[in-house]
């Protein structure tokens, strides 16, 4: 310290002036930035850690969902996977899935994840289809996943193979029926597929059908008839891949697909109308079948259309009042016409196939696609037209699908 | 002091500088101060230094942890539908009533011991399979069989090993491709063995940091299932799987595709910062204790021979 005179006061010299203060808090505000950014940076990497660690975990949840959504849409009857094909048209699922960030920083709200699906086809050709699910949130963090899956259709691969199939006995055919299997020329078709045992009421059962195919109309001929015999007993397992128990409980969630009881009256029409082209499937010429319909009639109310085809399984035998319904030539709302397959079988007890079927009065019965009796075939003598599927182009495919099945070995995470 | 001539008949009394209660009272609160400044200082670099050291360590345990989970559940993916074809092949048992093992490329491997074979099983090192793309390099055509007919930077699906072990009380972790994807021999060693030069092996985590006592990778649970109905063997329930009461794999079924098997797995990791063996059991300074359940999401096919 150091004492001056100016203007005869004494004034007090202080050299540092606080400048030693103004150091050491300099210092010490310094040393404490520092200790406080080591550890406000320690916490925020572990902040981001977290946070990256949990979007990670979120978006694989939302991808996983995604693509159990596409599964699910895929399941759908009447959605193909070629209309949301990956990603050109990936489809977005409806709701986003939404994870709670509760009192974060005094901020409570959700992470949302947008959820999209698509599909991809097997570059080797092979029916397996590529189900790929995405989640991203919106600061573009996201996971894909996929899967490749088989479709299990209702019908089993050989289940349209002939047009009329009988697990037991056919006979007395003294009608005119009109049963087409034959797509072009040659032998690679059957008509009939029947049982081989005798069933009890048929003490023999006969090898000789009579005319099964009367020609249908002024331009087409008669075919060659080519019978199969099969093994016989409940065809359920031929024709369906999943269990009565199975279709009973979910045919209601099926579309085009019906379960009908024959005891109880009349079989009712479906909704869906189509036009029969049947005439067009032999190649041309007018009068298929001239006792019923002509090509190019619309059909208001039938089971089925080509692109849609049904399943209609009836409980006991329908009898005349049943599928001779229909007056006049059928056309309109009148008689039964079916597109896809019709399987009949005793209305109890099924499995033991002790149906008998008596078709006598079949008369405006149109079938495109198969007929299965899971029984005897009885006085098959009115007019009923049968027209195999694949004479029609319908396949298997074409029908409802019973469930998704996951490849195993096929799950993976997109990306890498 | 210095007093200018002029002014000595000032007297110093008003300014006599600071009394001694006044100097030691200052001292005393600048000690305060400069005390709690440092304290403050010391235990903020402190914590800071603790929550650092802290997530270093949990981050080198908590990396490979998440990435063996992640790997168990991606193991045993083929790739192409083709692929899974092909692949099914290597797992057909070797006579028309054997049942096939689990391929060239198990999904998972316990050791040198192979697939873990029964419930209960538990190994230190831990192989895991799944394909991958591997973009071929110059050289890699005499390598792999799929880089031959491609250009170099083409990528290629090829089966890739991940391996997890614990070594000497460290964390090692391995990705290759897999030796059996290679024309010729492998050029490095990722089996559970391997040591030297050629192990493929690395360190995930640092002695220094933390000390891990146990990393085992449990079998929990696995079900057997005929590949051809899902009927479970050992379960006999309603036909057709009323006849399934053996958990013998040759029970599998006796078409082509033999047998799926689910399995479940638990990833167990004790780690602290003493540097002392087998103190888990109590509470050992900086303890970190998991226990994560793994299960792939492909099941494991495995294709009975051709009769």
């Amino acid at each position: 310290m150091k004492l001056s005179c100016r203007n005869g006061s004494p004034q007090l010299i202080y050299p540092q002036q606080g400048a030693y203060t103004i150091f050491f808090v300099a210092i010490l505000g310094l040393l404490t930035l520092l200790a406080v950014r080591s550890m406000t940076t320690s916490t925020a990497d572990s902040v981001r850690l977290t946070t990256n660690t949990h979007s990670s975990t979120e978006a694989f949840l939302a991808a996983e969902e995604a693509m159990a959504s596409g599964m699910e849409w895929l399941a759908v009857a009447g959605n193909t996977y070629t209309s949301a094909l990956w990603p050109s048209s990936a489809r977005q699922v409806g709701s986003p899935m939404s994870f709670p960030v509760v009192n974060m920083g005094g901020v409570s709200g959700n992470r949302d994840y947008t959820m999209s699906f698509g599909f991809e086809t097997d570059p080797g050709g092979g029916s397996l289809i590529k189900v790929v699910g995405r989640g991203v949130n919106g600061l573009g963090q996201s996971a894909t996943v996929s899967q490749w899956v088989s479709l299990n259709t209702l019908l089993q691969p050989t289940a349209l193979d002939a047009p009329l199939m009988i697990s037991g006995c056919l006979s007395n055919v003294t009608g005119t029926p009109d049963i087409f299997s034959q797509k072009n020329s040659g032998t690679d078709y059957v008509t009939v597929s029947r049982g081989s045992t005798y069933s009890a009421s048929n003490s023999n059962c006969p090898t000789s059908y009579g005319t099964l195919n009367n020609g249908g109309g002024s331009t087409q001929s008669a075919e060659a008839i080519n019978v199969v015999v099969n093994s016989g007993g409940d065809l359920w397992n031929q024709i369906f891949t999943e269990t009565r128990d199975w279709f009973e409980a979910n045919v209601d969630n099926l579309a085009n697909v019906h379960l009908i009881d024959a005891t109880s009256g009349d079989v009712p029409f479906g909704s869906n109308g189509f036009t029969w082209s049947a005439l067009s499937l032999f190649g041309g010429g007018t009068g298929f079948n001239n006792q019923a319909i002509n090509n190019g009639d619309w059909f208001g109310s039938s089971y089925g259309t080509v692109s849609d085809p049904a399943i209609v399984v009836i409980r006991g035998c329908p009898g005349n009042d049943m599928l001779k319904k229909a007056s006049g030539n059928g056309v309109g709302s009148n008689g039964y016409k079916f597109v896809g397959l019709v399987f009949i079988e005793a209305a109890s007890n099924p499995e033991a196939a002790t149906l008998e079927c008596d078709a006598k009065q079949w008369q405006r019965l149109k079938v495109l696609g198969t007929l299965v009796i899971n029984g005897d075939m009885t006085k098959l003598g009115s007019t009923p037209e049968i027209i195999s599927a694949e004479r029609g182009g319908i396949t298997t495919s074409a029908f409802p699908v019973s469930g998704v099945y996951a490849s195993a070995g096929s799950w993976t995470i997109q990306g890498d | 002091m210095h007093l200018d001539k002029g002014c000595r008949h000032f007297v110093l009394g008003r300014f006599a500088g600071f009394s001694l209660t006044e100097l030691m009272i200052t001292i005393a609160i600048g000690s305060f101060i400069a005390l709690a400044g440092s304290t403050f200082y010391v235990t903020t670099v402190g914590s800071g230094k603790d929550i650092f050291d802290s997530a270093k360590r949990t981050e080198q345990l908590y990396a490979p942890i998440t990435s063996l989970s992640n790997d168990i559940r991606r193991a045993g993916f083929r790739g192409l539908p083709s692929a899974l074809t092909a692949y099914l092949v290597t797992t057909q048992g070797s006579g028309a009533s054997t049942t096939g093992d689990e391929g060239d490329f198990p999904a998972v491997e316990f050791g040198t011991t192979g697939v873990p074979s029964s419930v209960g099983a538990t190994a230190e090192c831990v192989l895991v399979s799944y394909v991958r793309d591997h973009n071929c390099v110059s050289g890699d055509a005499s390598n792999f069989t799929a880089c031959a007919s491609v250009a170099v930077g083409v990528a290629v699906p090829l089966h890739h090993r991940f391996g997890y072990r614990l070594q000497s009380h460290v964390l090692e972790a391995t990705v290759v491709v897999h030796p059996n994807e290679y024309s010729a021999s492998a050029p490095s060693n990722s089996g559970c063995d391997a040591s030297g030069a050629s192990s493929a092996w690395v360190p995930v985590t640092k002695l220094s940091d933390v000390f891990v006592d146990t990393f085992t990778v449990h079998l929990v649970d696995q079900d057997s299932a005929d590949g051809d109905n899902g009927c479970v063997l050992g379960t006999v329930g309603a036909s057709p799987c009323d006849t399934y009461g053996s958990t013998s794999l040759t029970d599998c079924g006796t078409t082509s595709l033999s047998c799926r098997i689910d399995r479940l797995y638990k990833i167990t990791l004790c780690a602290y910062s003493e540097n002392t063996d087998g103190l888990c059991g109590g509470s050992p300074e900086n303890k970190i204790y998991t226990e994560i359940f793994a299960k792939p999401r492909n099941a494991v096919l495995i294709q009975k021979a051709a009769s």
